[in-house]
């Protein structure tokens, strides 16, 4: 079956890229230590278990905050946080997007011309001052910064699955099934799709990595949930207790590793995706 | 004999957009100016002409890929112009296409069962457990293998031959009558454009098919088809049965075609008379009179006033030209 | 007087799964003002034959024999002193002019630049060769000022060989110069190359999958199969009396207007693959002659007559 082959072929491919396995790993680890959280964390991460301001120790492995409450196990739970915002808000993000690039490649004319003056009207917004006014307007929270992100982020993606529907809607094979009789549903379940998912892919991982990092610039502004606390939610705090002006390095430095960690392994990840998915498409 | 197949005046312009600062003016493109002609049940229709004379424009209005500006065209008495989208995917089971390019017509996903099956997934008209059987009936039809292995390879695996009768093997698996063929052969290699010929012709014979084949170059045209239209800028310049459009040309743009055919033998003198002309000028439109006119080594004052109709020669050979009258 | 002569020349591609051997071993002469033609079809490697000529293979190299231009061994070459000789004495008209001519300069600056390039000349007296040039290739010389986009697809293929020609080079390289165009334009671009060639003595390898084409416009042409030489011979001779099968099938699939209208034949197969090319004669899976000898032992090339050389085996045995 060449599905089984092509599957193949493609991890074969995947695994000769160094940084790409690389980020595949990290993202494996960081997702089994969200699900698991609450096997891996050896303390609360929410009520104090410790002095307050604690460094690094057996007992806390990352040392403690201002309250006490153990470093390590806040990064793990944090993970969730990070996590979970950067998939939901991506999904969303990747279906809004394909959806528009879709219909208004597909289709054309004056949907087209409609769907295509929003998008650009998206793209040339400010997106961080928009994006911060909004959350701001909202208040701070995990769902208001998924909302936010998705509301600006569409448009990019929109305009890439819209050109890459129209390279494909013009090709001999799509004219060969219209040819059989085929309807427009069928061009695109059996035709259009196959062809853009790569693209789609590629750009959904990537989407993941913004997510994540529009995640920890919101909350470290304070436009996080301080109670579900992301990295970026920690870096505030740690901010605004003055860990910057303690010294206390073990509060700042963990949940910057994790951003800049998961964020560069997406990346990698992301990068190895589109150069694969791109070679095969620029082999026809 | 039976008509299967009649177009009237079937017209086709294309506008090219011209945006100046201060004008905006829509030109249009004459791709296909007004054909009409019949095409009978069982015979080869050929069409002949170079690039850019609205050949595959017009082969493409014939399945309604391309909507005409106006005109009609009538598939066993039924005008296709004016049928509503259900009824023109009924029809879609009885004309069909090959395509030009076997690489890009064929989507380099799928596997060589998905492809040919596809039409009778489309018409849902063969249950799946009598589909497979109707592939491999189709595929031994196209003298194409029917094990396992090979319904499940895709395109990139196969020769450019096996791709071409792959596409030939979409066209008839629903029963197709009428098969417009755009240029089949033309960008297969020369020891295997023989085999998809002939095969297309004894495929014509055991079926009973009607169709229409669209080439550039007039020698294969003779070779395949009963009769010929070569068509220049738009329009059919000479009509007429297979033998008597080459044996006895009587338009000096079908004279020329044949010129420009190397012989089989190497010869000093070909070419000799075509060297001396111009080339094909680039046209926003047609030039007035006869369109041919600029470039005819016999034309005279009058062929830059009138546009020649195509008019009947003798029996069944029509020409478009005042001099040949 | 021999020009260029190749030598057992070997040129692979190198892929993941192995060489493709789209040249192996291919040896002939080409004499001054001599034109000859490489025919084949798809993937027999006459392009790539070209190509290493001009040491321009894209993802491949060449991997073994000799090619001598005057005596010069050009494979020992360096790239600098390579790089002096491409175009100078070396140069090539490709199939797609509007590919190879640069959209945004003048056409007459184009070859104007490529003079200077090679030469100490005066722009002035560049300006004088170019317009010359396209004087010879029928082209106005006042069409020097124009882009490539305002002329014709066959306008475009004289201006290619107007700067093919600039530096009076010994050796032109053609590859299908003539396949993208109409056959009316087709006919007048061969036939003034053919003139060309012949006044300015110089020689020429035509590069076409067509091989009646090459029938009026060569003197002698190489027929090509699977990487290697089938047949070569003056074209009197060949296109008279082919001897190699593969030869006979490619004029027998040619749709013949002047005599009787038989049927068209073929090969039945298609060309293999290089990657792992068949046993023996490389033909033998497609040819309706081959004998259990052909799948055995490669046929070697023999002389049939003085201008006319075949490697089949049903020729060596006399058969």
């Amino acid at each position: 079956m060449p599905k089984k082959k092509a599957i193949i072929e493609f991890c074969r491919v995947y695994k000769q890229r160094k940084t790409a396995v690389f980020g595949f790993v990290v993202v494996v680890v960081f997702f089994l230590a969200a699900v698991f959280a609450p096997f891996i964390a050896p303390h609360s991460p929410r009520e104090g278990s410790g002095i307050p301001f604690d460094p690094p120790s057996k007992e806390h492995w990352l040392g403690t905050n201002d309250v006490g409450v153990d470093i390590f196990s806040e990064l793990v739970y944090s993970a969730r946080v990070s996590l979970t915002v950067g998939f939901v808000a991506a999904s969303a993000v990747v279906i809004i997007g394909s959806l528009i690039g879709l219909i208004s490649g597909f289709f054309g004319g004056f949907l087209d011309e409609f769907l295509m003056r929003i998008t650009e009207i998206v793209l040339v917004l400010p997106r961080l001052p928009l994006m911060i006014v909004m959350a701001a307007y909202l208040g701070p929270g995990m769902w208001t910064i998924i909302f936010v992100y998705s509301v600006v982020g569409w448009a990019t993606l929109a305009r890439q699955v819209r050109s890459q529907v129209l390279s494909v809607k013009e090709s001999d094979f799509v004219e060969a099934s219209r040819a059989i009789g085929a309807s427009n549903s069928h061009i695109i379940i059996s035709h259009i799709m196959p062809n853009v998912w790569g693209v789609i892919i590629a750009n959904a991982i990537m989407e993941v990595m913004f997510a994540i990092l529009v995640e920890a610039g919101l909350s470290f502004l304070g436009l996080g949930d301080p109670v579900h606390k992301s990295w970026g939610v920690m870096l505030y705090f740690a901010q605004i207790q003055g860990a910057f002006l303690l010294g206390t390095w073990w509060w700042i430095f963990p949940p910057g590793v994790c951003i800049a960690l998961l964020s560069s392994s997406f990346n990698f990840i992301g990068t190895a995706l589109n150069d694969l998915f791109g070679l095969k498409l620029g082999k026809r | 004999m039976e008509t299967i197949y009649k177009v009237e005046e079937l017209k086709k312009l294309f506008p090219v957009k011209r945006r100046g600062i201060f004008e905006r003016t829509r030109r249009y493109i004459h791709a296909v100016d007004e054909v009409s002609f019949n095409i009978n049940k069982g015979e080869t229709f050929g069409i002949v002409g170079e690039s850019g004379c609205g050949k595959t424009t017009l082969a493409r209005m014939l399945l309604r890929l391309e909507e005409p500006t106006s005109g009609k065209i009538f598939f066993k008495g039924q005008d296709i112009t004016s049928v509503d989208r259900q009824e023109l995917k009924n029809l879609r089971k009885k004309m069909q296409m090959i395509f030009q390019d076997p690489y890009s017509s064929l989507d380099p996903r799928k596997t060589i069962y998905n492809l040919v099956a596809e039409p009778l997934k489309v018409h849902k008209v063969v249950q799946d457990g009598t589909r497979e059987e109707k592939v491999k009936e189709t595929l031994a039809l196209v003298d194409l293998p029917t094990t396992e292995e090979f319904l499940g390879k895709v395109p990139d695996e196969l020769s450019g031959g096996q791709r071409q009768r792959i596409g030939i093997a979409r066209a008839l698996i629903l029963g197709a009558e009428f098969i417009v063929a755009d240029e089949p052969v033309s960008m297969l290699d020369a020891s295997v454009k023989a085999g998809i010929t002939s095969l297309m012709i004894d495929l014509k014979q055991r079926i009973g098919l009607t169709y229409v084949f669209i080439t550039h170059e007039i020698g294969l045209a003779y070779y395949t088809c009963d009769r010929i239209a070569v068509m220049y800028l738009g329009k059919i310049v000479e009509l007429g049965n297979a033998e008597e459009v080459i044996r006895k040309p009587l338009h000096p743009y079908t004279q020329l075609l044949m010129e420009a055919i190397p012989p089989l033998q190497p010869d000093e003198q070909w070419g000799k008379t075509i060297t001396e002309r111009g080339e094909l000028p680039l046209f926003d439109e047609p030039p007035k009179g006869c369109r041919f006119h600029p470039r005819c080594p016999a034309a005279k004052d009058p062929c830059s006033m009138d546009e020649p109709e195509l008019k009947e020669i003798t029996q069944g050979h029509h020409v478009a030209c005042l001099e040949s009258w | 007087m021999t020009l260029l002569s190749v030598e057992n020349l070997k040129t692979y591609y190198s892929t993941s799964s192995g060489f493709v051997k789209a040249v192996d071993g291919v040896s002939f002469n080409l004499e001054k003002g001599e034109s000859l033609g490489l025919a084949g079809e798809s993937g027999c490697g006459k392009s790539t034959l070209g190509f290493s000529l001009m040491r321009l293979i894209k993802g491949g190299e060449v991997v073994g024999g000799d090619i001598k231009l005057n005596g010069m061994p050009l494979l020992e070459m360096s790239d600098r002193e390579f790089n002096r000789i491409r175009w100078e004495k070396i140069s090539l008209i490709s199939q797609a002019a509007m590919g190879a001519l640069n959209p945004v300069y003048r056409i007459g600056t184009q070859i104007v630049e490529a003079i200077k390039v090679h030469t100490k000349t005066k722009k002035s007296e560049a300006w004088e060769r170019a317009e010359d040039l396209l004087r010879q290739v029928e082209i106005d010389p006042s069409r020097a000022f124009n882009y490539p986009h305002e002329l014709s697809g066959g306008m475009r293929q004289r201006a290619m060989i107007a700067m093919a020609l600039a530096l009076d080079p010994d050796l032109i390289i053609a590859d299908e110069p003539t396949t993208a165009l109409d056959v009316v334009t087709q006919v007048q671009v061969l036939k003034l190359l053919r003139a060309l060639q012949r006044k300015l003595d110089v020689s020429i390898i035509l590069i076409s999958h067509d091989l009646s084409i090459l029938g009026q416009a060569c003197d002698r042409v190489i027929i090509m199969y699977a990487g290697k030489i089938a047949e070569i011979g003056n074209v009197e001779v060949l296109f008279k009396n082919p001897l190699h099968p593969y030869t006979q099938a490619l004029l027998d699939s040619f749709p013949d207007i002047k005599g009787d209208k038989k049927p068209l034949t073929g090969l039945p197969g298609s060309p293999p693959d290089l990657l792992d090319p068949p046993s023996g004669c490389r033909l033998h899976p497609r040819c309706p002659e081959a004998r259990n000898i052909c799948q055995e032992t490669e046929p070697q090339i023999i002389d049939v007559s003085s201008n006319h050389s075949v490697a089949c085996h049903m020729v060596d045995q006399g058969g």
